[in-house]
């Protein structure tokens, strides 16, 4: 089987997320008769181009995600989508973008593959019945007479010069938890303890640049230690792991945290430190190789006898293996997409009894690499009376110049798709430069009288969408599904709490 | 890889911020005074708007010579998180000349909240009016009067009292410095007076006042114009001073007449006196022009709307009519005009000497640095702290408390010990007919000058000089700790008369109330001893240890037939006396079983008749001595009589750690210091002698019920008595009695 997983940019390539749960386990996917490649999502809307028989979203949190899977299941491919972080637990408001999106796709994949059996309880609420996988992070190699050497050298050298570094890495923040560098500040008595031991303790923290805004340096300013603060790079995790003696990682209560994969605890082990976790026990598995208390750490230290030290590397390398082996890992996740294909060979898939044509109905905010994916790959992109953006879009509905109502426009491309029936009432510009080449005013129908009474002013304001959404974009779909040939159509919104009031799923508008 | 280097090894630095333009002027003679006197490592730290400011280069220019001249580095930030990577490798004061919370000032604002605990912020007032300290009507209306700043210093030019914005919560923070502008004379030498008769006239158009309370632009700029006209047609000419932030004629074109010549150098390099007279709307060039002697005139509007309440007592004028003959008075005869100028001087508290306001930065400098230093680096690299113990004599408490728990560290090099005792200044002062007090006191005093303590502990201490010890510890700002695992002040009669006399002298008890009062901190063995003294009328916050005598294990619990039932103690009536006639019954009833009694006590008369099965092997003074003597006692049994005494109840659990450590199984009396530590199976508490006999011969009949509860107790021991804990207790006290010593200067 192969397997391609697909974020939603270049950058999200590198991320650590990538790193650890995909490029660790696909060398051990080959000898399974398997691969596993990461790609960007774009143009992998049929079989032949996506190369691979299941396909794994991972963070594809627009309607990118949402058509290509569409897409890609009609064609044949087993789509999953990949949840490692709980951003759907909390029901606030913030949130309720990560939860739309869920409910939305949760109609249109597979499978669920989840980090944690915390993130499989999750999803549960979303789809009781969806196969769930859950695919472990899985650790990196390390190499025990190295790691053995360092942890000697790091324990002696504390002890002879009464000093010692502990690291704290990772992600500083995110956009809507406190996290992080708040967790760091929030648990930072346990580094005055570490320090109350007769120690010299600095604190090295390295994490994202746009966590250490000035609010976050604030909090780092008032750390009970001396603190080095640097930006978070692979390389430099790597380093000042070997240089530390302790990886300092608190964890909070929130529903957020306590779904997080072992990742940060496992990388801290395997790169030689002991690990201090106050708060939630989250990293429980790792039970004997783990501090909670400075003090026990600091009686450790003086004893000889650190949890992670040259006498349990064999220990550790064994609970690595049950927790997180890569091997194991890549053979579980072949066996379960497996189990799909052979169910799935047996069940047969409705297909569409007519050919149709994709769109995309862009909302109020929309991101505009789904409008770039649509060219691409030759969907309708079609504007809304919300929609802010003055891009070209193939139909436009919506108002334009200082006209007060809502007027229908076609570009080139656009007019292909319009019933030959409607063909008659199309005005053509005569402006060849102009993005469009012809109009119409709003026809009649079931969604024309709100339409014909919307004025600009009433979805000027917040509330005034949030009040009118629903059947405008009813109005909207209703429209296009008369004037244009037939046309399956996935609603792109952004805006909260827009995405759960258009709420338009899967379904090919026919004409009538 | 940025190394990490230990607080006291990085280089103590004057850092300065320069976000807008006018920063250059404020802070530049700062900087040169620094630069001249002081040794500090000088960084200036320019922001991405600065030189987004500066678009002519002219100021970063400036940046560079004024770099030259201090031999200071230049560096550039571009968020505050550049700016920490550039603090961070240093430690010491920052400076910023525009530092409030108001959104003009938000680079510097946001670099002193990031800025690492290493550094002193220092906010510099950075004119005559200025928003935090002394606002217009104009200011006030734009920006509030709720403007606070992230300082930890906040360096105004006048009395505080002056400072009609500062807010409540920023008048602690105040330093009165003066106007830094005036350091400049201290630097830069004046040329002598050309007597030209060319005036100078300076805009601030840009600025809020202009514009807030009226469109005084267009006004001011039209009379101005109109002035340089009417001087031309005298032949004279004008000079033209444009804000160096705001440069409105510049940046606006305007045309200007051709007897009007720019003078737009820094202020700081202006030669004022050159100048016939001055004139400019409300603004703090006006002091500068003021304070170089030149008549000086402040523009209103005709209908006196702008603010011009700072400057009062200044000429003011407002129309052409106006500045003609400000023009004409002060070339004609400018005395009377500069008379009214000192006075205005006087009452504005603005005529202080250039040299004066170099010493009190100076003065606040190397105070900041002072403080800096003990709060920065408490244990600078490579060097140890040095702990002064003052007790009575080299007592097992002394051992207990500090010697052991901190012998690791001394053998570490990160602690440095010195004891002085009662005994060393009674000897200091000489003996018989020579004994001079004097001399003793002049030992004590001499060991902490030579000793130059980090912190002084007075462990029991109840000797001589207390009081001048203690005062001459405080005035070097050095923490004094008193520490006492006893109820001294009523040391009852039990403990032997000879013990009872000398406690209760009344010169020692004052010493030791004189210490519970005058210690910057009070450090009790267990929280009873603290509860005493506060029954006693100390009302004061005292500190009460976790644990008072840490052991490591040195003999397993071992399953064997008991042999060996042993008391140790100091004191000469201990309570054993109450139960001996159930010790003798036990040795009588069980043969194979001894007595050994270890400390200041003869053997009881009652235990004599058993022979060699009852030995009493004698006290030995010195503390490690005595340990491995009694590290080697084998001991099945160990007893803890005590009987409930008000002194009693607040000693500690000493003797159940030392018979643990040994592999003792502990009995002792109910109603003390041991009811906790013999909780869980860890020891037998008993009351009544009958209660005694009970419990010794249940051990010695059940060797395993006294295995278990060795082995139950050796586990206590290692949780909760080790040595690593007793040290970081004491590490602990002094952290606090040394933060409570730095909260007591704030």
């Amino acid at each position: 089987m192969n397997i391609q997983v697909l974020v939603q940019g270049e950058q999200w390539l590198n991320r650590a997320g990538v790193r650890i749960r995909y490029r660790r386990i696909a060398p051990h996917l080959l000898p399974l008769g398997s691969s596993l490649s990461v790609d960007v999502i774009g143009a992998q809307v049929n079989r032949d181009r996506v190369g691979a028989d299941v396909v794994i979203l991972s963070k594809c949190t627009d309607a990118r995600g949402l058509t290509v899977a569409e897409v890609l299941r009609e064609k044949g491919v087993i789509v999953g989508v990949d949840l490692f972080d709980d951003y759907f637990s909390t029901r606030t408001g913030p949130c309720l973008p990560h939860r739309e999106m869920l409910r939305q796709m949760a109609k249109r994949v597979d499978f669920f593959l989840c980090s944690t059996a915390r993130m499989q309880q999750v999803s549960r609420q979303f789809a009781p019945d969806m196969p769930v996988h859950v695919l472990n992070d899985p650790f990196d190699d390390f190499d025990k007479d190295a790691l053995a050497r360092q942890l000697n050298d790091k324990a002696k050298s504390a002890l002879a010069n009464r000093k010692f570094e502990v690291l704290w890495f990772g992600n500083g923040d995110n956009p809507v938890f406190p996290v992080g560098l708040e967790d760091l500040a929030a648990f930072s008595a346990s580094l005055r303890k570490l320090a109350g031991g007769g120690f010299d303790v600095n604190l090295r923290v390295l994490t994202n640049l746009r966590a250490l805004g000035v609010h976050n340096l604030a909090r780092l300013r008032n750390l009970p230690v001396p603190t080095t603060i640097e930006e978070w790079s692979e390389e430099r995790e790597r380093e000042c792991l070997k240089q530390a003696l302790v990886s300092f990682i608190p964890v909070n209560f929130q529903n957020f945290s306590i779904a997080k994969s072992l990742n940060r605890g496992i990388s801290a082990l395997t790169g030689g430190t002991q690990v201090l976790s106050p708060g939630y026990q989250l990293y429980d598995k790792l039970g004997s190789f783990l501090y909670h208390e400075p003090n026990r750490l600091l009686d450790d230290l003086a004893a000889g006898t650190l949890r992670l030290r040259p006498a349990t590397l064999d220990p550790l390398g064994r609970q690595m293996n049950d927790l997180a082996d890569p091997g194991t890992e890549a053979a579980r996740l072949c066996a379960f997409v497996r189990e799909l294909d052979a169910a799935r060979a047996q069940t047969v898939i409705a297909r569409p009894k007519q050919r149709f044509s994709r769109a995309v109905l862009h909302g109020r905010t929309s991101v505009s690499s789904v409008d770039g994916l649509c060219r691409q790959v030759g969907w309708l992109s079609i504007a809304s009376p919300f929609t802010s953006s003055k891009r070209p879009f193939d139909v436009n509905i919506g108002f334009f110049g200082d006209r007060q109502t809502v007027h229908i426009r076609f570009s080139r491309e656009g007019l292909k798709f319009v019933r030959p029936e409607w063909r008659s009432s199309i005005t053509d510009f005569a402006n060849p430069s102009s993005n469009f080449a012809g109009g119409m005013d709003v026809p009649d129908g079931p969604g024309a009288t709100i339409l014909r009474r919307l004025r600009p002013a009433m979805i000027e304001t917040r509330a005034g969408r949030i009040l009118h959404y629903a059947s405008v974009i009813q109005a909207t779909e209703d429209i296009i599904g008369r004037i244009l040939e037939d046309t399956a159509l996935t609603l792109s919104e952004k805006e909260n709490p827009l995405m759960s009031l258009g709420s338009a799923p899967f379904r090919a508008i026919t004409a009538g | 890889m940025i190394p990490y280097s230990p607080a006291a090894a990085r280089p103590l630095s004057g850092v300065f911020l320069f976000d807008l333009i006018q920063d250059v002027s404020v802070l530049r003679p700062i900087v040169r005074i620094l630069a001249a006197e002081t040794d500090l490592s000088l960084c200036l730290l320019v922001s991405e708007l600065f030189t987004r400011r500066d678009m002519s280069g002219l100021w970063y220019a400036e940046l560079e010579e004024l770099a030259e001249q201090a031999g200071a580095q230049i560096a550039r930030f571009d968020s505050p998180f550049a700016a920490v990577q550039h603090l961070q490798e240093r430690r010491g004061l920052l400076f910023s000349a525009s530092e409030t919370n108001l959104r003009g000032h938000a680079t510097n604002h946001n670099v002193f909240l990031a800025a690492p605990p290493a550094f002193t912020r220092i906010t510099i007032q950075h004119g005559h009016e200025c928003v935090g300290f002394n606002q217009n009507r104009e200011q006030t209306l734009a920006h509030g009067s709720a403007v606070r700043f992230a300082a930890d210093v906040i360096c105004g030019w006048t009395p505080v009292e002056e400072m009609r914005h500062l807010c409540a919560s920023e008048r602690n923070k105040y330093f009165e410095l003066g106007p830094p502008l005036l350091l400049n004379r201290l630097i830069d030498q004046s040329r002598p007076v050309s007597g030209v008769q060319t005036g100078l006239v300076c805009e601030n158009l840009h600025s809020v006042r202009m514009k807030t309370t009226g469109d005084f632009q267009m006004t001011y700029l039209e009379t101005l114009l109109a002035f340089a006209h009417a001087q031309a047609d005298e032949g004279r000419q004008v000079a033209l001073r444009p804000h160096p932030g705001g440069q409105f004629v510049l940046k606006n074109k305007i045309a200007l007449p051709d007897n009007v010549v720019l003078a737009n150098n820094p202020m700081y390099k202006t030669d004022l006196q050159r100048f016939a007279y001055g004139i400019s709307a409300p603004s703090s060039v006006l002091i500068d022009m003021v304070l170089a002697g030149i008549p000086t005139a402040v523009w209103t509007d005709v209908n006196s709307v702008i603010d011009i309440s700072g400057y009062a007592g200044l000429t003011t004028v407002s129309t052409l009519e106006d500045w003609t003959a400000f023009a004409d008075a002060a070339v004609r005869d400018p005395e009377p005009i500069r008379k009214r100028q000192a006075e205005f001087l006087r009452r504005m508290a603005l005529n202080v000497s250039p040299a004066l306001v170099r010493d009190r930065l100076l003065a606040l400098v190397r105070g900041l640095l002072a403080q800096h230093r003990s709060e920065a680096a408490p244990v600078p690299e490579g060097s140890r702290r040095r702990v002064l113990l003052v007790a009575n004599g080299v007592i097992p408490s002394l051992h207990i408390s500090f010697l052991k728990p901190l012998q690791e560290l001394e053998q570490a090099g990160r602690v440095s010990l010195r004891v002085l005792t009662e005994k060393d200044i009674v000897r200091a002062s000489g003996k018989g007919k020579d004994r001079d007090p004097a001399r003793g006191t002049a030992f004590a005093l001499s060991q902490v000058e030579e000793f130059q303590p980090d912190i002084a502990v007075f462990c029991r201490y109840s000797g001589p000089d207390v009081e001048a010890m203690v005062t001459k510890l405080k005035a070097s700002r050095v923490p004094v700790i008193f520490h006492s695992d006893d109820d001294l002040l009523n040391v009852p009669i039990d403990l032997g008369e000879k013990k009872f006399i000398e406690h209760n002298r009344v010169e020692r008890t004052s010493t030791i109330r004189f210490l519970i009062e005058q210690a910057d901190f009070v450090y009790c063995s267990t929280p009873r001893l603290r509860e005493r003294f506060v029954e006693l009328g100390f009302n004061r916050d005292m500190y009460a240890g976790k644990i008072y005598c840490s052991r490591d294990i040195f003999a397993e619990a071992e399953m064997r037939p008991v042999r060996t039932i042993g008391f140790m103690g100091y004191d000469n009536r201990p309570e054993l006396t109450r139960i001996v006639p159930v010790l003798a019954d036990i040795l009588a009833k069980y043969p194979e079983v001894r007595f050994e009694l270890f400390g200041a006590m003869a053997l009881p008369a009652d235990l004599v008749a058993f022979g060699d099965r009852a030995v009493a092997f004698p006290p030995i003074a010195d503390y490690d001595l005595f340990v491995e003597r009694f590290h080697q006692m084998q001991w099945d049994i160990g007893l803890c009589p005590v009987h409930p005494t008000p002194f009693n109840v607040v000693k500690a659990d000493t003797k159940w750690v030392d018979y643990t450590s040994i592999g003792t199984a502990v009995v002792a009396s109910r109603g003390t210091a041991y009811d906790i530590c013999c909780q869980d199976g860890c020891g037998l508490l008993v009351e009544t002698v009958e209660d005694w006999r009970e419990a010794l011969e249940s051990l010695i009949e059940r060797p395993q019920a006294r295995y278990d509860m060795v082995r139950a107790a050796q586990k206590k021991v290692r949780e909760h008595y080790s040595q690593s804990d007793l040290t970081r207790q004491v590490l602990e006290v002094f952290d606090l009695a040394q933060a409570q010593v730095r909260q007591g200067q704030a």
